[in-house]
């Protein structure tokens, strides 16, 4: 039972890791919360079952249009939208409000082209899962928990030691100083939003996978994926993925010992908590403090 | 022509023209009166919204079938309470509609307190809880009420001899209607209550949790079946399961596909194939190209419901109680409570087809 439960558990810290990752990768260099960034991730699924199960492509054929698709959004809706605003020196509460409305606007083209039923992509047949130290869990779901972790590896040395990743952290840390040693600040923006959607594009076809298709699945996993990258330490990449996964922990863990209704509640009254007494979360860096 | 000629011609002119006008107005008021103005505040998107845009497919068939003189305003509720107040204070306020149709419960019963206000009835789908007919002389249900649809489900764990069950139901006042109910009727053990929210897919844990119980009474929206299907395989759990009539949609049975669990649900005759229904089932997959759910055939009546009240001279609210309707859930009449009885029987699932239980 209790290794059930760590399995649950880390099934659920992965899904809430894909989502956060690419969403606090996005925060850490602009500086405004992204909510369209779970449209991103409804697009790439909706855009796989399009290829694979619609025009009947090849299946990893279609995983990587997706995936492409997804990064592709992502720097068209920085380019069409943000940096719009940005030049008209838009505060980052007018982006968020911005990020808002494109989240209602691609959420409302999912419904009309697709309709609000549930869609399943249909390619992994259900079957009983492999047993694992008493534990059942599907060969999906270790993978899914395999690319949280391989991300996470990969985003470190992404950021550590290749010349982009490193420019991103100067912006994110001293935009005006980055600039004044010849970072581009917009090119930054622009390889935020692309390798941010493109793992949008990744969680989006694991999650589709995992869990079926609807409209509103981007809204659904951002509000656990904020709260997750909040307890994290916004704006730290593998601050988010910890937090997913002491998310992920906490939920079911919690509903073990609690009625299972109280699963979202436990959520958040552990965002409460880092907010009254650790708003940082926990890899962050408290700023302004003397 | 004299001046006095002159003053009588002028005076027949205007008095025809006044009584031109006058005859004008009246008779497009008289029009107006005959049409039939209906407020259709469903879910289009939203967890619901799947089941609402059946709904609405069931009743534009209808309404295409007998072209009658119904005029719909339709909106989106979104699956929630308060974008359905929204959209049904915004019809109310600009339409002068004669009556309000609804569907499922987290919106329905709050929409009964703007039906009060503007004093129009509210014809409701999906709507489990017990006591709403009794809140209001206003509120009129065509939809098994929890203590018809649980009661049922609890009489046939009764039969089957289970002594110890376990609940999931969905944190809603449908969820928590039917579990009620079924609490109430069935005579054995409830060994465990869990509940999940609309937006939660992931039952994983607290299928986990389930042990000792001889079945799953279980309540949710399509997702969450679909998600319980799935994650009762992956997880090689053969638990019996009971439930009712989102179990027979078409998403969720393709899910079930070759599970080796027992499943049963609460279907209405609509759900059970008769020549009246296979004829509706080959309109509808003609119109739309994909199979009905189960609240096509109910949007399909209620049309025939809003036809008859049209048809009768009384006002909406009293023409309520005087149809009849021979429709695709049996004779539909409205007795003194406001209650549309809409029998029921158990269907067994197998290999994603449904049969009636035999016993």
């Amino acid at each position: 039972m209790f290794s059930q439960l760590v399995i649950n558990s880390l099934i659920a810290g992965a899904i809430y890791a894909l989502v956060a990752s690419g969403f606090s990768l996005i925060y850490s260099t602009c500086k405004f919360v992204h909510f369209a960034h779970g449209a991103t991730i409804a697009l790439s699924a909706y855009f796989l079952f399009f290829l694979f199960s619609g025009l009947g492509l090849n299946f990893w054929f279609s995983v990587i249009f997706a995936i492409i698709f997804s990064a592709l959004i992502g720097w068209l809706m920085n380019k069409v939208v943000y940096q719009k605003f940005r030049k008209r020196k838009a505060s980052n509460v007018i982006l968020l409000i911005a990020s808002f409305a494109l989240l209602i606007l691609l959420e409302s083209l999912i419904l009309m082209f697709f309709g609000a039923d549930v869609k399943t992509i249909g390619y992994i047949k259900i079957a009983k899962g492999l047993e694992f130290l008493g534990a059942i869990i599907t060969p999906l779901q270790i993978f899914i928990i395999a690319v949280s972790f391989v991300l996470l590896i990969l985003l470190w040395f992404f950021m550590k030691k290749t010349k982009i990743g490193k420019a991103m952290r100067a912006v994110a840390d001293n935009k005006e100083m980055a600039e004044i040693v010849g970072i581009s600040s917009k090119k930054i923006y622009s390889w935020s939003f692309i390798i941010g959607s493109l793992i949008a594009g990744i969680a989006g076809i694991l999650v589709g996978l995992e869990q079926n298709l609807e409209p509103m699945m981007g809204t659904n996993l951002m509000i656990k994926g904020f709260t997750a990258a909040i307890v994290g330490g916004i704006g730290s990449v593998p601050g988010a993925i910890l937090g997913s996964f002491l998310l992920g922990f906490a939920e079911n863990f919690g509903i073990w010992f609690l009625p299972s209704g109280y699963k979202d509640a436990i959520a958040f009254v552990i965002l409460f908590i880092f907010l009254l007494f650790r708003p940082q979360g926990i890899l962050g860096i408290r700023r302004n403090s003397k | 022509m004299d001046k006095t000629t002159k003053i009588i011609a002028w005076v027949i002119v205007a008095v025809v023209i006044i009584g031109g006008v006058w005859y004008e107005i009246s008779r497009k008021a008289e029009e107006h009166t005959n049409v039939l103005k209906v407020g259709v505040i469903i879910p289009l998107t939203g967890p619901v919204g799947p089941t609402g845009k059946d709904f609405l497919n069931g009743l534009m068939l209808a309404k295409e079938k007998i072209n009658p003189s119904v005029e719909l305003y339709i909106e989106d509720s979104q699956s929630n309470a308060k974008d359905g107040v929204t959209a049904a204070k915004k019809i109310l306020d600009t339409q002068d509609v004669d009556m309000i149709i609804s569907l499922q419960s987290a919106v329905v019963i709050p929409l009964l307190t703007l039906a009060d206000e503007y004093n129009k009835p509210l014809l409701a789908t999906a709507i489990s809880q017990n006591e709403f007919t009794q809140k209001s002389k206003n509120a009129f249900r065509f939809f098994p009420s929890a203590n018809q649809e649980a009661a049922l489900a609890a009489d046939f764990a009764n039969k089957r001899g289970f002594k110890k069950i376990s609940t999931i139901t969905i944190l809603d006042e449908y969820g928590v209607s039917m579990k009620e109910q079924f609490d109430k009727k069935f005579e054995g053990d409830i060994v465990q209550e869990e509940n999940f929210t609309a937006a939660d897919t992931d039952l994983r844990t607290i299928l986990t949790k389930i042990s000792n119980s001889d079945a799953i009474y279980f309540i949710g929206y399509i997702p969450q079946y679909i998600s319980l299907f799935k994650q009762l395989k992956e997880l090689g759990k053969d638990n019996v399961v009971i439930s009712n009539l989102i179990t027979i949609s078409g998403s969720v049975r393709a899910e079930i596909g070759n599970l080796t669990n027992k499943i049963y649900a609460t279907v209405p005759e609509s759900a059970l194939m008769s020549e009246k229904t296979k004829q509706f089932r080959k309109d509808y997959i003609e119109k739309y190209g994909e199979e009905p759910d189960w609240a096509a055939p109910f949007g399909y009546d209620t049309m025939f419901i809003l036809d008859a009240v049209q048809k009768n001279e009384k006002k909406p609210i009293e023409a309520l109680y005087n149809i009849k309707i021979n429709g695709l859930n049996g004779n539909i009449s409205f007795n003194g409570d406001r209650e549309a009885f809409i029998p029921l029987s158990i269907v067994e699932i197998k290999n994603g087809q449904f049969v009636p239980y035999q016993g």
